[in-house]
């Protein structure tokens, strides 16, 4: 998992949401990102706007001892 | 009896067989209650008999890896709260740090007593084994996290080596102790190990997340403490806004005089508008995925399979 590399790609996207087309072809040109990395940017991008209490009920804990 | 009723039977009688005077079990018997609170009840021990169930084992064969692991816990918990100066409500902040510390101390080794309990002499070699390298690893990445404290900035990379020392390497060896003490071969005793990193780095970015906005009761951001959203930040942030970030730190750190709703604002602002909740929330995605391709590579039948599947779903 390159976690830089993610971090810079989220952080555009979240810079210019309506972009995505344009920034994911373009990043992908020249950084290195998996599909699975994609996929999960893709998905966490493709809900709705996400605000800090949208996160936190996604986040919900799985289980008790979380 | 269910598995509550069990854990808590067999954790009573250790106490009891213990020899430690009423007063001490009394308090220890306590803070386990105060735990509960925060963590569920029996969660340690209750991870580590899913998987023990899960490999084919019986809840018999498991119940002292189980315990050993709550009271692991419950004792790594307590020095990490004194040596973080955190969660100042809890009850082993409240009595003087020597006795906190002494009693820690008492509760680790009752986590190896009831080890000792353990009749299959290499079940026992090897779960002694993963909680030795558990509680080293541990240590090793709080200290890290020491060192850290001190540094302006960490890289991601470094965060998620620590957080899997940490937070990791519990989950991880919960599920490994569970699948020993099961009878699985090694192979799947380190798969289910990885499950359980998996499981553990999921949990700690939850907490990062909350704990960062969450300035009231916690001391993440005050401290400067790197955490996910914290190291994101430092990380894609230009440097103004890095600036802004590090003075919102400091402000809070003075208290809420100087660190109101403004402030908050302003700190929820740009947390938001930088994609920090993205962020962490991919993270998290990626984490759960990987945790469930784990468990759809291990051979053994689904039934059995379904309280790890509970677990991320």
């Amino acid at each position: 998992m390159n976690f830089d590399n993610i971090a810079e790609l989220v952080h555009e996207l979240a810079k210019s949401p309506n972009r995505s087309s344009v920034i994911i072809p373009e990043f992908k040109s020249f950084r290195e990102i998996t599909n699975c990395e994609l996929n999960a940017i893709t998905k966490v991008f493709s809900k709705e706007e996400l605000s800090s209490n949208a996160l936190a009920a996604r986040m919900s804990p799985t289980l008790f001892w979380f | 009896m269910n598995m509550d009723q069990v854990i808590a039977k067999e954790i009573k009688l250790l106490l009891t067989i213990s020899g430690l005077s009423k007063g001490v079990v009394s308090i220890i018997n306590s803070w386990l209650d105060s735990n509960f609170k925060i963590n569920g009840r029996y969660g340690w021990a209750q991870l580590t008999l899913i998987t023990c169930e899960g490999t084919g084992g019986t809840l018999e064969t498991g119940l002292q890896g189980a315990v050993a692991m709550e009271l692991y816990a419950l004792a790594a918990d307590i020095l990490d709260d004194i040596q973080d100066q955190d969660n100042n409500d809890l009850p082993w902040r409240k009595v003087p740090p020597a006795q906190a510390i002494n009693l820690a101390t008492c509760i680790l080794v009752l986590s190896y007593k009831a080890l000792s309990t353990i009749s299959n002499r290499r079940h026992f070699e090897d779960v002694s084994n993963v909680l030795n390298q558990m509680g080293l690893q541990a240590c090793d990445g709080q200290f890290q996290e020491f060192l850290n404290d001190g540094k302006e900035k960490i890289s991601l990379e470094e965060y998620f080596e620590i957080i899997k020392k940490k937070s990791g390497g519990l989950t991880a060896s919960a599920c490994k102790i569970g699948a020993i003490l099961g009878d699985a071969e090694q192979t799947l005793v380190n798969q289910l190990g990885k499950f359980g990193l998996t499981l553990g780095l999921m949990s700690q970015i939850k907490n990062d997340f909350h704990d960062f906005l969450n300035i009231e009761t916690k001391s993440d951001l005050v401290k400067g403490r790197k955490t996910l959203p914290f190291v994101y930040l430092l990380y894609v942030l230009n440097e103004i806004k890095a600036e802004e970030l590090k003075r919102l730190s400091s402000l809070a750190s003075i208290g809420p005089d100087q660190f109101g709703p403004k402030e908050r604002g302003q700190l929820r602002e740009l947390v938001v508008n930088e994609g920090t909740i993205h962020y962490c929330s991919v993270i998290y995605e990626m984490y759960k995925q990987r945790a469930k391709d784990i468990l759809d590579g291990i051979p053994i039948p689904e039934k059995r399979k379904e309280k790890l599947i509970q677990l991320v779903r």
